[in-house]
This record gives structure tokens, C-alpha cells and sequence, in this order.
């Protein structure tokens, strides 16, 4: 039995049936960390006799037969995620060193597992492809020379690749989706208030939801059931009402009514990316699903309206770094002008200094209605179409990006990288649910997406119609395989 | 109406760069106001692509949602100054905000 091959819920039955040890599992999973890091770079963070102290803790209370379910397990958290043992840097030189005085909600929920490390992301979650990291890029495991996407790039790289059997990113308009897809891993962003946001550090707080990545839809159904509760301390969290994500999975798809966004559709993409989902939409069909094509026009304005609001929402959030508190503060500033001026400008990235330039100006005065009212009306107009459209349909599917992995350094310029988030913005200026699962590759080998979006709280659905889709296809089990490192 | 069409074609010159930076207090040089003024033109060409569509319903309005007030522990104060970048005891540790005089 080779933990590393293994999936959460095959690690599940082994540990609790003691045919395996959380010291053996967390042993295995460091040796992979430490065979992969070199070429992926997919941690900022790793701490061996931490794991190995946590695992023998976990051992303890797998023996006295009071283990929580997920407990033993290994599991690696996006460096946006507040950790008490590890830093939380955000991947920026503002927050280099600094230590969190409390773990986040989502990491309360995860009893007993084992978190080996903080993975690499693009800095403050700006970013789809892990190259706005300050401490340097992670690479895809398919291929060294391209990226993982972002900004959850270093969580999905280091389930790709093995390294942990599951990891937790964070999603604001692709983020947890955009790697999944191209790492060839399922990632999964959930309705809008299902997971506290206490202890992720803020972007966009209308949009952030944390999420999990994982090798298959059963592991990732069981991973956001842990994770789904109330927070009373998150004003925006929410009571899921449906939190059995796993009870539809192996009911078959007798006339599950999926549609195609011909929006989505309409863009210009990859043709080996438009072949792969329209030959999973002919095996959905074919396992039962009615299939029909819906049209969404305001899914053509989703994404400025995205870059307009993100912006201003971190424009704001991104204040309280002052150099006062906590993080970084320039030296030898006589005024307290200069403390926020130096400070900020030499801690910020310049994709983060753009997104706040961009979010200031929108919502200052004189710009405010041009800007920032306007793509809130359009985000108004996109929940009420994605409603009507839901009346007739269970599933909208989409691909999760118009493209496989690309190069590092081959997106100049902003609006190229931003150009690639279009299929995956609209959920989240919805607040609906939507998970990225593979379906093929192109013929370079790299992975490609599908996207599956349901109503608020029907991620049951979503599972539901992955699950299909992988036990027919054959896969979601083994991936470290085909995976080059 | 001429200041709406005016604030529609706000370009992106250094000057307005530097104008929105002073607002989000941060420092540019001459030459990163030039390479943002560049970008910047781009994303909100960009920006203005999108179509202005009237909803003909009342949008969401949040709900308030309150909690009971009850005093619970704070955070120690000793976990919290552990990321002051400078400090006394018990404060973090400021240049002046006004002269002594």
C-alpha cells in the first residue's frame, strides 16, 4: 500500500482500520515533498518534525478510538489561510514572517489532520497563474516550463503531483477552479457562505470562499462536508442547508437537466479544450443527462464588472497593511505619511499595486457611478439571468478556461492574463456553486477542465455529475502516475 | 453632464496615476507611474467595454445579521505585539504623529 497512490477516503479506511499509522502516511507524504519541491516549488512552507509530531498525536487518538474522520491525514493550506504554526505571508513581502495569533475556522474543522505546510500562490490571491508570487514562481507538474494557474497554483501543484492527498486554496473568481484545471486535479469552489472566511485573509470579501482540491469528486465532497459550517464570527456565513454533498453520487443521471452557456462557449478557445468538453457533454448525455444550450447574456460583462468590484473590495481591504500593526514598515521614517507611503510601496507586488490603483480609482469620486455602480447593476442582472436559467436547467457546464497550461512569462500583459478568467468569474459574482473536475488533455499531455455550476447549496449535483463522469472515464484515482516529477 | 462625458474619457496620463496613488498611499517612482499608466489604459479600455444594463427589479439588499454582544477573552496582547514591527511592553511603537511642540 503506497499512501502517496492512495485517495483520502482509501486512507480513511486504512488508517481507521489501523492497516496503516498517521506516522507512515505523514513519513510517506514528506518523502514525496521532499522528492518534488525541487523542480515545483509548490511549498512556501514545510516543516518535517512538526508533521511528524502532529501525525504521532493523530496515531494516539486513532488508538484510543477517538478519532475525528479526517484525523492522520495530511493535507497542505494556501498561504492565505491564518496557521498558527506555520507563517501566513500571502505570498507577498508585506506579510513576510508574520505570525498569525489564530488558525482559521476552516482549519478548526479539519480535526486531527495532519497540515504539513502553506503552499505558494499568487500574492494576496491576484493572479492566475502563481506568478505574482513574491518568493518565486510554482510550476506545473506536467511540465516544468509552464505554470500550475492560479492563485491556488501551489495547492493544486501539490496534489498533482502527490504530495498531499489534499489541499485547501482560496477562490475569488477562479482561483481554486483555474489550477485545479490545470493541474489536472478537482477543485471546488462552494456556494458563497458555505465555509467561514475568518482566518482567510481578505481580498474580496463579497467573493473569497475557501476551497478544496483533491484527486476525485468523492474525496472532495468529503473534505467540504468537514469544512461546511456556521460561523457566528463570519457575519456572512450561512447554515448550509444540504451538507450530505455525497448522498446523490451513485444515483445514476436519469434526466439530470445539464446545460451549455452558449456564452461560454461563443469565446475564442483551444480547440483541444472545446473538443474534450464537448465530447464530456455527449458522455453525460449518453449516462442519461438531457442536454440543451441556455444563453446567459450577461455572462459577456461578468468579467470587467469582476475587475471593477475585486478591485475596490481590495482596494479597501488592502488598507489596514499601513506598516503600523504587523507586517512590513520601512525604516528610518520620520512622519507617519512616510511609514504608509514606504511601507506599502515596498511591500506590495506590482500586480497588487495595479488591482489597488485600479479599485481606488473606481470608487472615487467623480468615477464611482461610471465604474463601480455600473458592474454592480450588471452583477445584479447575472444572478437574476443565472436564476431564470436554473428554472430549466440543474447543471450550466462550461470549460474552466479557455486554454491549457501556458508558459511562465508568456502573459505580459494584464489583460491577458485577465482575459482567461471568463468562464469562471460568473459564479462567483453569483455566489453559486462550481467545481472544475478533468476531461482530457490536449496533445502536449496537459490536463484540461470542465466546469459544473448548480444553484446556491446543490453541490450535491455537482458531485453527482463528476462522480458519473469519472467512473466512466476511469479516472480520479490514480494521477501521480502520468505526472512528470 | 459634460463632467460625466469628461470622467469617460479620463486617460490614464502619469499625473492621474500619481493623483490615485497619493489616494491609496502608496509611492511611485517616474518610471512605475509610466509602466502603470500603460496597464492601467489597458484595463480600463477594457473596463468601459461593459455594457450598462438596467435591471428592471429592486437588487438584493443584505440582511443584517447581528450576533449577541457578549464579552468573550481577547487575543493576548503579548500574540498580537509578537508582529509589531516595533514596541514597548505593552504598545506598538509609532514615529510621532504630531510635533511636540
Amino acid at each position: 500500500m503506497n499512501p502517496s497512490d492512495m485517495t483520502v477516503r482509501g486512507l480513511i479506511d486504512a488508517l481507521h482500520n489501523r492497516q496503516l499509522s498517521a506516522a507512515e502516511v505523514t513519513e510517506d507524504c514528506l518523502q514525496r515533498i521532499r522528492h518534488a519541491e525541487p523542480a515545483l516549488h509548490a511549498f512556501l512552507a514545510c516543516d518535517e518534525a512538526l508533521a511528524r509530531s502532529h501525525a504521532a498525536e493523530a496515531d494516539r487518538m486513532l488508538q484510543s478510538g477517538d478519532a475525528a474522520r479526517l484525523c492522520g491525514i495530511p493535507f497542505a493550506a494556501k498561504d492565505n489561510i491564518c496557521t498558527t504554526d506555520f507563517p501566513t505571508t500571502c505570498s507577498s513581502r508585506m506579510l513576510e514572517g508574520y505570525r498569525s495569533p489564530f488558525d482559521a475556522f476552516a482549519l478548526t474543522r479539519l480535526k486531527g489532520a495532519v497540515c504539513v505546510g502553506k503552499t505558494n500562490m499568487d500574492e494576496f490571491a491576484m493572479g492566475s497563474s502563481t506568478e505574482h508570487s513574491a518568493f518565486g514562481p510554482t510550476r506545473n507538474p506536467y511540465d516544468i516550463a509552464r505554470v500550475p494557474g492560479g492563485s491556488s497554483g501551489g495547492s493544486a501543484c501539490a496534489v498533482a503531483a502527490g504530495m498531499v492527498p489534499f489541499a485547501l486554496g482560496s477562490d475569488t473568481g477562479g482561483s481554486v477552479r483555474q489550477p485545479a484545471a490545470f493541474c489536472g486535479v478537482v477543485g471546488m469552489r462552494p456556494t458563497y457562505g458555505s465555509i467561514s472566511r475568518r482566518g482567510l485573509v481578505a481580498f474580496a470579501s463579497s467573493l473569497d470562499q475557501i476551497g478544496p482540491i483533491t484527486r476525485n469528486a468523492a474525496d472532495n465532497a468529503l473534505i467540504l462536508e468537514a469544512l461546511c459550517a456556521h460561523d457566528a464570527q463570519d457575519a456572512t456565513s450561512v447554515i448550509h442547508p444540504r451538507r450530505d454533498f455525497s448522498r446523490l453520487m451513485a444515483q445514476p443521471l436519469n434526466g439530470l437537466r445539464i446545460s451549455i452557456v452558449k456564452e461560454m462557449m461563443d469565446v475564442p478557445m483551444q480547440s483541444a479544450v472545446r473538443e474534450a468538453v464537448t465530447s464530456a457533454v455527449h458522455l453525460l448525455e449518453k449516462l442519461g443527462a438531457k442536454i440543451v444550450t441556455l444563453s446567459i447574456p450577461a455572462v459577456a460583462d461578468a468579467l470587467p464588472a469582476y475587475y471593477i468590484i475585486s478591485g475596490a473590495e481590495a482596494s479597501s481591504n488592502l488598507a489596514r497593511y499601513d506598516g503600523i500593526r504587523f507586517g512590513h514598515r520601512a525604516e528610518n521614517c520620520t512622519t507617519l505619511e512616510e511609514v504608509y507611503l514606504r511601507s506599502r510601496s515596498e511591500g506590495f507586488g506590482q500586480e497588487v499595486k495595479r488591482r489597488i490603483l485600479t479599485g481606488t480609482h473606481v470608487l472615487s469620486a467623480g468615477y464611482y457611478q461610471q465604474y463601480y455602480a455600473k458592474a454592480q447593476r450588471v452583477r445584479s442582472v447575472l444572478k437574476y439571468q443565472l436564476a431564470e436559467a436554473f428554472r430549466t436547467a440543474d447543471v450550466l457546464i462550461s470549460p474552466t478556461a479557455p486554454e491549457t497550461a501556458f508558459r511562465l512569462g508568456e502573459k505580459q500583459s494584464p489583460v491577458s492574463l485577465y482575459a482567461g478568467d471568463i468562464h469562471t468569474v460568473p459564479a462567483a459574482m453569483a455566489g453559486i456553486p462550481a467545481l472544475s473536475i478533468p476531461c482530457g488533455k490536449d496533445s502536449g499531455g496537459l490536463p484540461i477542465g470542465l466546469q459544473l455550476m448548480a444553484p446556491a447549496f446543490c453541490e450535491e449535483l455537482l458531485y453527482q455529475a463528476a462522480y458519473a463522469l469519472e467512473r466512466e472515464t476511469g479516472t480520479g484515482a490514480d494521477i501521480c502516475g502520468e505526472v512528470r516529477v | 453632464m459634460t463632467n460625466v462625458l469628461q470622467n469617460c474619457a479620463a486617460s490614464w496620463d502619469d499625473a492621474q496615476v500619481q493623483k490615485t496613488a497619493r489616494l491609496a498611499k502608496i509611492l511611485l517612482t517616474d518610471e512605475e507611474a509610466r509602466e502603470f499608466s500603460r496597464d492601467l489604459e489597458e484595463i480600463f479600455s477594457f473596463a468601459r467595454a461593459m455594457t450598462d444594463a438596467e435591471p428592471d427589479f429592486a437588487p438584493d439588499l443584505p440582511n443584517p445579521v447581528t450576533r449577541q454582544d457578549t464579552v468573550m477573552p481577547s487575543l493576548p496582547r503579548e500574540k498580537l505585539l509578537v508582529n509589531a514591527p516595533d514596541r514597548t511592553e505593552e504598545y506598538v511603537a509609532v514615529p510621532a504623529v504630531m510635533d511636540a511642540d
